[in-house]
């Protein structure tokens, strides 16, 4: 039930900043030196809604495969000589990125970026043959937006009524258990409510705006004041409703983490760092600016989520892709330079994750119907960029990849293993991985490598519960 | 879930039975209305008598939250003058109809959004625009995107909704694929049958079936999901159904503008009539549809559609589907199983014979007991209500203090709500019917739309209703509750009926009597008043409708 917990709860004139920020301070000495030191870790989710058709974000360069592309994607297909080329290091042959992602292209050569290939909505291995044959398990409702987002953010892929808690969630209440609950939420989602952020234990701060927002037209004249004081008191009532209780706890919760958040981020200093004012951008903007405050929020890990949305590419999708992956580009590679400025580019991990790929062959209106398998990007300064982990599917229609005859790729590694690779990192213990990703122990190999040296467990420095 | 060829359930005999016997199905023995209440909620506080007709100062409000865009004094006393629930009804069917004038070639689409709030604040067909704006949200078309060019796209479409709000469903399905409203938001306008290089798009027909129709999953009439004898779901349909749907809605395109001839790949999308075939466009090959129905290769495109949607609109799932949307948008996020039956029964049978019957169902949901159940105050129950959704919380809020507007700036509070009209983020509307509250077993499908920020704004929106000002052009009149500004009971007495329809609980009540009677507020009747409303207004108990 959400509700306030171990939070005081502030009765008396709105937000006085600095008794907020000394209480916190006081309160996380020893959390504090984990924040300000090298044991800070924080994971952030970009999810691009609506089904990104990862087949023209990564395509392939060699002679024979980009002829075969072309051939198959038609309309769809980008010219070559607008690509720009990568060499992933385990690929014999080139391939390259969407002509508008220029900073990822630096980024990938440099090995800051690497991409993780045909991931998607898995429970279990399975061939073509397999899959045609029903003779494996497939997620429920494949093809359906809501679902597969919802997939993507639980990793439970069978259900009669949709999952509850994320793996973002989960992953909170695991850190919220080593280091125990502070006054700030581990994981913040800065694109409003969503399933991923929301654990059994840990409540999430969920915002779609400015989360430092709070009432407003409370004076300090007496009125004004006693009736913020029953405007507050009324927030304790529930009534006999259960949906009152839950309004009424959103409120306080809002209440509390903003003025917990001014406060906190009145300690930071101006970026420096240019953010585009895309919706990806205002959110990854506010990402940085919490991250650069971490100390003061007393928080060693954190999560984030925050999404651009419009990738349902049906028709007319060479425009729309080419304008969504630019500010995708952009966003990202602020958010790069923002780690960098912030001192830790190492301890900040960027991913994407999107509902589904897109159907190779084109439809008849200049775009892409639902897929299946995708390729992902990940970004920042512990990442082993510029390789493809995963493997690289067969670009044929009705061939061995395909679920169906259009193209739509079977994935070959699937999202619990990716998340399995982010979360350890993050300081999952190994044991725990299968909690949080429940179809993790249906293949073999646990995680991949993109993010080697992982297994770094949280700081024993704090009672274990 | 193992994939397995499911076998039709349904029968084609009992699908012919629904919509084509004569048996009346018995209308539920009406509630009591205006029945004796007691003290368990604070309706002592209330300051209307029941008059001679029968409906309460309760009744009356409750019933107006659930039918109209908010109570207000006059539409109470209205509703009370009234001879009985269907009567009122009989009224709200007949009101003279809310339309949008076709904007400018370059208006945007703030021009439809003001008059979206003119309409809601005065027009008379309030229980229409509630039911337009429901169905609105069940079979989405949305200015975000680069897919509509053209903001008449959106005067058409709801005028085409209102009109059809209190028609058949399959009349309104029938015009909503025929509109090149949704032609271009669903990419069906100049899909065509692409052979081999390509394929037709399937965005409509998946959407149609998954969101505006019969949903994913086989449905008992309660609403509630089939199972099977794994305990899995049931789809009702698999990518072999949309693929026929997808050949199936090919071959429509733009109407042309006046006097120009008709023209497939139509360079200028237009708005102004329906969708116009092309059967040279239209895919010959065959089309399996619904539990196996298929449709013959190289057929009629006009026959066609025709059969295609009555394959759609005779599958079981549309009543439950429908129906208990329908009750969540109106009465409560959690309809008892037993609710959504009742309405679907109507839905499938409205007593004459016909299935699809929208009045009957409105009828239906507003007059059901379930509906009815929290008239009396001693009847609540914790999973009660629904959270009021931003445009109805605004609207709601500036019906009560008796607003004035030309609608413009409310769109920019709809916007930091998350609900600005017209601008779902997609076509699954601003939240999901299916949303859960989260730490509660509840279904809230508005609470999807509540976070840090929402809430804050839904609040601040009051303050600046009250305190400020909305709207350059926006005025409200709060004068009858600063008249008993002096008067604290007699304030909250008025504060109860009007805006939490004559139920405000003893806790409120007595948190708000205590601060308003105190010094701070003495000789103040303005701020009295001000804040009995600021207060009522953005409780959690005003917030969730019950």
């Amino acid at each position: 039930m959400p509700r306030l917990t171990r939070r005081s709860f502030l009765r008396t004139t709105c937000c006085t900043a600095a008794g907020v920020a000394a209480a916190s301070l006081n309160k996380f000495g020893l959390i504090n030196a984990y924040a300000q030191g090298s044991d800070y870790k924080a994971l952030v989710c970009i999810f691009l809604f609506g089904g990104n058709d990862a087949n023209n974000m990564i395509v392939p360069y060699d002679t024979a495969g980009y002829a075969n592309y072309a051939t198959l994607r038609a309309n769809l297909g980008l010219k070559q000589d607008v690509l720009l080329p990568i060499q992933p290091k385990s690929q014999p042959t080139p391939f390259s990125l969407h002509p508008v992602m220029g900073d990822m292209q630096t980024l990938f050569t440099n090995g800051q970026v690497a991409a993780v290939v045909n991931v998607g909505n898995l429970p279990e291995p399975m061939t073509r043959d397999q899959y045609l044959n029903g003779q494996v398990r497939i997620p429920v409702n494949l093809f359906s937006h809501i679902d597969q987002q919802v997939q993507m953010q639980t990793d439970v892929l069978d259900y009669t009524s949709f999952p509850t808690t994320g793996w973002g969630g989960l992953m909170a209440d695991q850190i919220q258990a080593a280091y125990g609950s502070g006054d700030f939420p581990i994981l913040v989602s800065l694109a409003g409510v969503s399933v991923f952020a929301q654990g059994l234990v840990a409540t999430p701060l969920q915002t779609g705006g400015d989360p430092t927002q709070s009432v407003s037209g409370f004076s300090a004249s007496p009125a004004d004041q006693a009736r913020l004081s029953a405007f507050q008191s009324l927030l304790t009532l529930e009534d006999g409703l259960t949906m009152v209780q839950a309004a009424s706890s959103t409120t306080s919760n809002a209440m509390q983490n903003a003025s917990t958040l001014a406060a906190a981020l009145a300690t930071g200093t101006k970026l420096h760092t240019v953010f585009p004012k895309s919706v990806l951008g205002v959110q990854l903007q506010e990402v940085a600016k919490i991250i650069q405050v971490r100390a003061a929020l007393g928080l060693p890990r954190q999560i984030f989520f925050v999404s651009s949305g419009g990738f349902d590419t049906h028709g007319s999708q060479i425009g729309t892709q080419s304008r969504l992956l630019a500010d995708l580009n952009q966003c990202m590679n602020a958010f790069n330079n923002a780690t960098i400025e912030l001192g830790i580019p190492q301890e900040i991990t960027t991913f994407t994750l999107s509902d589904f790929s897109r159907t190779f062959q084109p439809d008849s209106t200049q775009g892409s119907d639902h897929a299946w398998g995708s390729h992902h990007l990940v970004m920042g300064g512990a990442v082993s960029g510029g390789d493809f982990y995963g493997t690289w599917p067969t670009l044929a229609l009705g061939g061995p990849s395909d679920a169906t005859n259009q193209g739509r790729w079977i994935p070959t590694t699937s999202m619990d293993q990716y998340g399995a690779t982010l979360a350890q990192w993050f300081g999952v213990p190994a044991a725990d991985l299968p909690t949080v990703f429940p179809n993790l122990n249906n293949f073999t190999t646990k995680t991949l490598n993109f993010l080697p040296g992982a297994g770094n467990q949280p700081a024993r420095g704090a009672r274990r519960i | 879930m193992m994939r397995k060829n499911v076998e039709s359930h349904v029968s084609s005999l009992r699908v012919f039975t629904v919509y084509l016997a004569v048996l009346l199905i018995a209308v539920n023995g009406s509630p009591a209305f205006g029945q004796a209440v007691s003290a368990g909620r604070n309706s002592n506080h209330s300051s209307k008598a029941t008059p001679q007709s029968g409906i309460s100062a309760i009744t009356a409000a409750r019933f107006l939250e659930q039918s109209s865009w908010g109570p207000t004094a006059a539409s109470i006393a209205q509703v009370q003058a009234a001879a009985d629930l269907p009567t009122y009804l009989q009224s709200q069917f007949a009101a003279p109809i809310s339309t949008y004038t076709t904007p400018g070639p370059t208006d945007k689409i703030n021009v439809l959004q003001n008059q979206f709030f003119v309409n809601a604040l005065t027009g008379q067909d309030q229980l229409r625009q509630r039911v337009s704006f429901a169905l609105s949200e069940i079979i989405v078309i949305s200015d975000v995107g680069p897919n509509i060019k053209g903001i008449p796209a959106f005067s058409l479409w709801m005028n085409m909704m209102q009109n059809d709000a209190f028609g058949n469903f399959f009349n309104l399905m029938n015009d909503v694929t025929l509109s090149p409203s949704m032609g271009s938001y669903l990419t069906m306008a100049e899909n065509n049958g692409c052979a081999t290089k390509c394929r037709p798009n399937e965005n409509y027909g998946r959407e149609l079936l998954q969101l505006f129709t019969i949903g994913l999953s086989e449905l008992n009439i309660d609403g509630t999901p089939m199972l099977d004898q794994n305990g899995n779901l049931i789809p009702t349909y698999d990518q072999n159904t949309i693929d026929g749907f997808g050949e199936l809605f090919t071959g429509w395109t733009y109407p042309p503008v006046p006097p120009n001839p008709a023209k497939f790949f139509n360079p200028k999308p237009y708005y102004g009539g329906p969708m116009v075939p092309f059967q040279v466009h239209y895919s010959a090959a065959s089309k399996t549809l619904l539990n196996g129905y298929t449709i013959q290769p190289k057929g009629n495109i006009q026959t066609d559609l025709t059969a295609g949607l009555m394959n759609v609109f005779t599958h079981p799932n549309v009543a439950p589907f429908i129906s208990q949307q329908l009750i969540q948008k109106l009465v409560t996020s959690n309809p008892t199983p037993a609710y959504v039956t009742r309405v679907a029964q109507v839905f499938n049978n409205d007593g004459t014979g016909v299935a699809g019957n929208l009045q009957a169902v409105v009828s239906a949901i507003l007059l059901d007991p379930e509906a009815r159940r929290f008239d009396d105050p001693t009847q609540q129950r914790p999973s009660d209500g629904h959270l009021r959704e931003p445009l109805l919380h605004m609207m709601a809020a500036l019906r009560a203090v008796n607003a004035t507007t030309d609608g413009v700036n409310l769109n920019t509070y709809s916007a930091v709500m998350d609900q600005p009209p017209f601008l779902s983020p997609t076509v699954f509307n601003y939240y999901p019917p299916s949303y859960q509250i989260q730490g509660t077993s509840l279904l809230g499908p508005e609470f999807k739309l509540l976070n840090a920020n929402t809430t804050m704004a839904r609040i601040n929106f009051i303050n600046d209703l009250l305190y400020a000002t909305v709207g350059p052009n926006t005025k409200t009149d709060i004068s009858q509750y600063v008249a008993l500004g002096n008067n604290v009971p007699s304030l909250l007495a008025l504060v109860n009926t009007n805006i939490m329809h004559g139920e405000m609980p003893s806790d409120v009540y007595d948190t708000i009597s205590t601060t308003l009677s105190s010094s701070a507020f003495a000789n103040n009747p303005t701020a009295t008043a001000q804040a009995a409303l600021y207060l009522a207004m953005t409780s959690s108990q005003f917030q969730i409708e019950h």
